[in-house]
């Protein structure tokens, strides 16, 4: 398989101070990355490294062959799209306005989008399932629709790799559900996404590689079921819990219980 | 049927578009008229008939106007009116790129101290009797150092948490201590020559606009206005914060940079020959808005438009209603703070 991203000894943190070092991981087309850890362990500072808003303090990003420093903010951006936890922007833009921006990376600078950008918009809401919002105001939809509304902006860019921060929270049960089939249908189309998440039973469900950032500043990488077991997710998380395997109608599924 | 349905909403976004297209040509439109009818308001009686044979003239036809006229007319009311008109736009635009870029609907031109540094320098430039065209150049200059230290203090405080914030908090800091340096100024000023000339300067008028006066105002907001308009995609991203931007692709610390430095020149500009005039630059943005929404690439040509247009009618205002001119800074304030109550009550609806 195509390699994708490659992080190679990542140290990341703010102002010269590492929050978390020695962070090494492979990311290939089509692919899921569950990173868990407790909050504040530095989950968002490493996506920020990845996205080029942080710089690596130690390590080398490769993104296709070539170290991410080489590529400008606007080819990074046609390689890697970002969906941060939704906010309410300070305009009222309609759902398209906003899902149009994902084109901004193919534009030059002193262009505007034009009409086979706003029908590439349609098609892809549609694709996602929410083409019932287009016309509505962003700031007026709830929290699971503005998050539904971002994955479309980043998959207009047209993106190798998603970047997702918690794509889940603060999302109704129903909704996680469906941001997490979304994000595996993705997956399906050989994109592949890098996502945090709290919830063991989502990486279960969805992940090929999970990177725990446990306390003591190790990280382990590998698959779900190799590595998420009761003992490391005491670690993360410092709560007793039980792993279980369930048969969900003659499939095989993991969970994850509180003792 | 899925394609006649993409085909309908097609069809509204086209008519959106173009909806917004007659708008502003709509608005273009008004300007032109109001622009022509405000040749004729005034003490002096000036009617369309003269101002069609000065253009007549202008051309080359040879045609009898009288003299008082053609004065009042060419060296008297076009500087005027032009000047109004650049100084309504500039400060609208200016207005909405500050709106833009610091995320927040509330903000105007003066937030970073533009209109209190360069009412400082414009304060000192008369106190110490220098000529008209150095009294702007203080305005001017003065108007963007204090930009220029707002940014400063807010890099030193910032780094990278909260940039907006800080800066509007180094604004506010800036603003302030500008203000206290005009109130020394005003202090010392001789009262009977000096305090009445600085107070009348800060009230903004534009009242005595020369066409020397003009080409000063014109080059750069051109020049800047060109430049925002450019990029007035990018700020609908930018207005979506810094990180979320570059993930976009767009370089967002350079990018706002060029607005603010751009918004700045703008304001900094028309105030250094306008003297203060509040208001402009945060109800018309929001007006505009309340026109043609909140998608830049429409808001910026409506925003100029429209702060011209409302310049322009404050103006005419000001030098017809009472025998002697009102300030016109006077003038934006008592229509602009009831106007932007009213901008509250209705809240965010307005804005869409």
């Amino acid at each position: 398989m195509d390699l994708m991203l490659e992080l190679n000894n990542i140290s990341c943190g703010y102002n010269n101070m590492p929050i978390y070092q020695g962070i090494n991981f492979k990311v290939h087309p089509g692919s899921i990355v569950c990173i868990m850890g407790r909050n504040g362990i530095g989950k968002t500072t490493l996506l920020k490294t990845i996205l080029g808003s942080l710089n690596t303090l130690n390590g080398s990003i490769i993104l296709n062959g070539k170290d991410i420093l080489t590529y400008s903010n606007k080819k990074r951006a046609q390689q890697i799209g970002y969906v941060p936890q939704s906010h309410v922007p300070p305009f009222p833009y309609s759902v398209r306005d906003v899902v149009v921006m994902g084109k901004t990376p193919h534009l030059s600078i002193f262009s505007v989008p034009g009409d086979s950008d706003y029908s590439q918009a349609d098609e892809i809401l549609e694709k996602i399932g929410i083409s019932y919002l287009k016309e509505k105001i962003y700031t007026q939809i709830s929290g699971g629709e503005r998050q539904l509304v971002i994955i479309a902006r980043a998959l207009i860019q047209n993106p190798n790799i998603l970047i997702m921060d918690e794509p889940t929270a603060n999302l109704d049960y129903g909704n996680q559900i469906k941001i997490i089939k979304t994000i595996k249908a993705l997956a399906k189309e050989k994109i592949s996404v890098i996502m945090t998440t709290h919830h063991p039973e989502q990486a279960f469900e969805c992940a090929d590689l999970v990177v725990a950032m446990t306390e003591d500043k190790v990280i382990s990488t590998g698959t779900p079921v190799e590595i998420l077991t009761a003992e490391l997710i005491e670690e993360i998380y410092g709560v007793s819990v039980t792993v279980q395997t369930v048969n969900v109608e003659g499939k095989e599924k993991m969970i994850c219980l509180p003792k | 049927m899925e394609i006649g349905k993409r085909e309908k909403s097609q069809n509204r976004k086209k008519k959106r578009v173009r909806r917004n297209q007659i708008i502003i040509a709509g608005m273009l439109i008004l300007l032109i008229v109001l622009l022509l009818a405000s040749f004729t308001l005034g003490r002096y009686n000036i009617d369309i008939k003269d101002l069609i044979v000065y253009m007549g003239k202008k051309l080359g036809i040879n045609l009898e106007l009288d003299q008082i006229k053609e004065h009042l007319i060419s060296s008297v009311r076009f500087p005027r009116i032009i000047a109004v008109i650049l100084t309504g736009l500039a400060l609208s635009v200016s207005g909405a790129s500050y709106q833009g870029i610091f995320k927040n609907p509330m903000v105007s031109p003066d937030i970073l101290g533009a209109s209190a540094g360069a009412g400082f320098g414009a304060s000192l430039g008369i106190l110490l009797s220098l000529p008209t065209i150095m009294i702007q150049l203080l305005a001017f200059g003065f108007g963007i150092t204090s930009v220029a230290l707002s940014c400063l203090i807010a890099g030193i405080v910032g780094r990278r948490e909260n940039v907006t914030l800080v800066l509007v908090l180094a604004g506010m800091v800036v603003s302030s201590l500008f203000s206290a340096f005009i109130s020394i100024i005003k202090y010392v000023a001789d009262p009977y020559a000096k305090l009445p000339e600085i107070t009348f300067w800060l009230m903004g008028s534009i009242s005595d606009a020369k066409n020397s006066d003009l080409i000063f105002i014109i080059v750069p907001v051109v020049i800047c206005l060109t430049i925002i308009f450019l990029v007035r995609w990018e700020i609908n991203v930018l207005s979506f914060g810094d990180e979320e931007a570059r993930a976009l692709g767009v370089n967002a610390g350079q990018l706002r940079l060029v607005i603010i430095i751009c918004a700045t020149m703008l304001t900094a500009t028309v105030v250094s020959v306008s003297g203060q005039i509040g208001w402009v630059g945060l109800i018309i943005p929001h007006l505009a808005r309340m026109i043609v929404g909140p998608d830049y690439r429409y808001l910026i040509p409506a925003t100029a438009i429209l702060g011209g247009i409302f310049l322009l009618l404050v103006d005419n205002i000001a030098r017809t209603v009472m025998p002697v001119e009102i300030p016109l800074g006077i003038l934006t304030a008592i229509i602009g703070a009831p106007f932007f109550v009213f901008l509250i009550l209705r809240g965010r609806k307005g804005w869409i």
